[in-house]
């Protein structure tokens, strides 16, 4: 398993455990921002899981949908393919 | 262009200017008169959009203001309305004190209501617990109080400032479209006054604790957007801003569309002491008013 995909069944199994409401599953190309998922606490804590996760903090100029839309996306945007050669 | 701090020391050395307190200013002769047909201009572009023009108060209570979870957002701004006790032996001591502006000071009330901070609060809580048939467009013109510190400038930040809002509730798609209309009509607006302005994705000054999470919802949704003007060292200000609530504000004030779920809102806002001075700086002083401006009756009353 690459580091992304590593990364990718990590956050999803975080967010389905810590926030996902009741009778949602999220899923790698869930949008994260869709209405009634995400309020600021969550959003705050899906920076911080990531930049746990990643080793370092995410720039605010980085913070933007593109980047966050899905946990998929937050992999290839956040976790280095450096890594995933080395994995 | 001028640098800001020429423009408001001409305006001071002509005595159109002055400041009667840190964040207070007032101001007459040329000036106000810029600043008036300014604001018609702003008026007239809101009235454009809709007729329902609102007098709003200038204090809101603060039960209002927890119900906007102002005090988690921006209590940093909070400025308060309090009076003296209608005590007959307190204002007597007031009334004969040594010093009675330190004795009134010590004597006011606790207070339950503030300044307003901005106009559309008092839209929501106008329209608490209604269901709403159709989109409602409303506008208002009002000063608005928010308390910045050291942080004060004239015209530029001010502790009290006017602001014109339009505000808009409806469906999620109304407010998307709300929103996408009025930065079309203000950077047209901008550009007719011969300003150099700019849309950029902007976030609030969210209190401490809770703003990094708040700022990247905004910043991630793209919820807030301003018109951003330069002066000539590259800073920018902002003249005007773009607000996407969501279903935030219809959700805490019980405010629904027809099928029962929460309405959308957004709000435009323009900081009109700001537009003064980005004219100002842009055009310079004693220049001939834009095109876009010298039509503008100025009211008997403003």
């Amino acid at each position: 398993m690459t580091t992304r995909e590593s990364f990718t069944v990590a956050m999803l199994r975080w967010l389905n455990e810590r926030l996902a409401p009741s009778g949602v599953t999220i899923l790698a190309d869930t949008p994260l921002f869709a209405p009634g998922l995400m309020d600021s606490i969550r959003v705050l804590e899906l920076i911080a899981y990531t930049e746990r996760a990643i080793g370092s903090l995410v720039p605010d100029s980085r913070i933007r949908m593109d980047n966050f839309r899905t946990v998929g996306r937050i992999a290839a945007m956040f976790v280095e393919e450096a890594s995933d050669a080395a994995a | 262009m001028l640098r800001p701090e020429e423009a408001i020391s001409t305006l001071r050395e002509r005595g159109q200017l002055w400041e009667t307190a840190s964040g207070l200013i007032g101001l007459r002769g040329p000036a106000r008169e810029l600043m008036e047909r300014i604001a018609c201009s702003l008026a007239q572009l809101a009235s454009d959009e809709t007729s329902d023009e609102w007098t709003v108060p200038s204090g809101i209570a603060f039960a209002t203001l927890e119900r906007a979870q102002y005090f988690a957002s921006f209590p940093q701004w909070l400025t308060a309305a309090s009076h003296l006790s209608g005590n007959p032996a307190v204002l007597e001591e007031i009334a004969t004190s040594a010093s009675p502006a330190s004795a009134a000071r010590e004597s006011m009330e606790r207070p339950n209501a503030a300044l307003s901070p901005a106009v559309c609060y008092h839209t929501y809580e106008a329209l608490a617990g209604q269901r709403l048939a159709s989109p409602r467009l409303m506008t208002a013109e009002s000063v608005c109080w928010r308390f910045e510190g050291d942080r004060f400038a004239p015209l530029e930040r001010g502790w009290a400032f006017r602001m014109r809002e339009v505000v808009c509730l409806g469906n999620d798609a109304d407010v998307e479209a709300f929103c996408r209309r009025w930065m079309a009509k203000a950077l047209e607006f901008a550009t007719s006054l011969g300003l150099e302005a700019a849309i950029v994705l902007a976030t609030d000054p969210f209190f401490a604790p809770t703003a990094r999470g708040k700022s990247a919802l905004q910043r991630i949704k793209a919820l807030k957007h301003e018109l951003v003007v330069r002066f000539p060292n590259g800073r920018p200000m902002a003249i005007a801003s773009f607000n996407n609530h969501e279903r935030f504000f219809g959700e805490s004030f019980g405010i629904s569309l027809d099928g029962g779920e929460p309405a959308a809102s957004a709000c435009a806002a323009f900081g009109i002491e700001r537009w003064l001075l980005a004219v100002l700086v842009s055009l310079g002083i004693d220049q001939p008013l834009p095109p876009s401006l010298e039509h503008m009756a100025i009211g008997a009353g403003a």
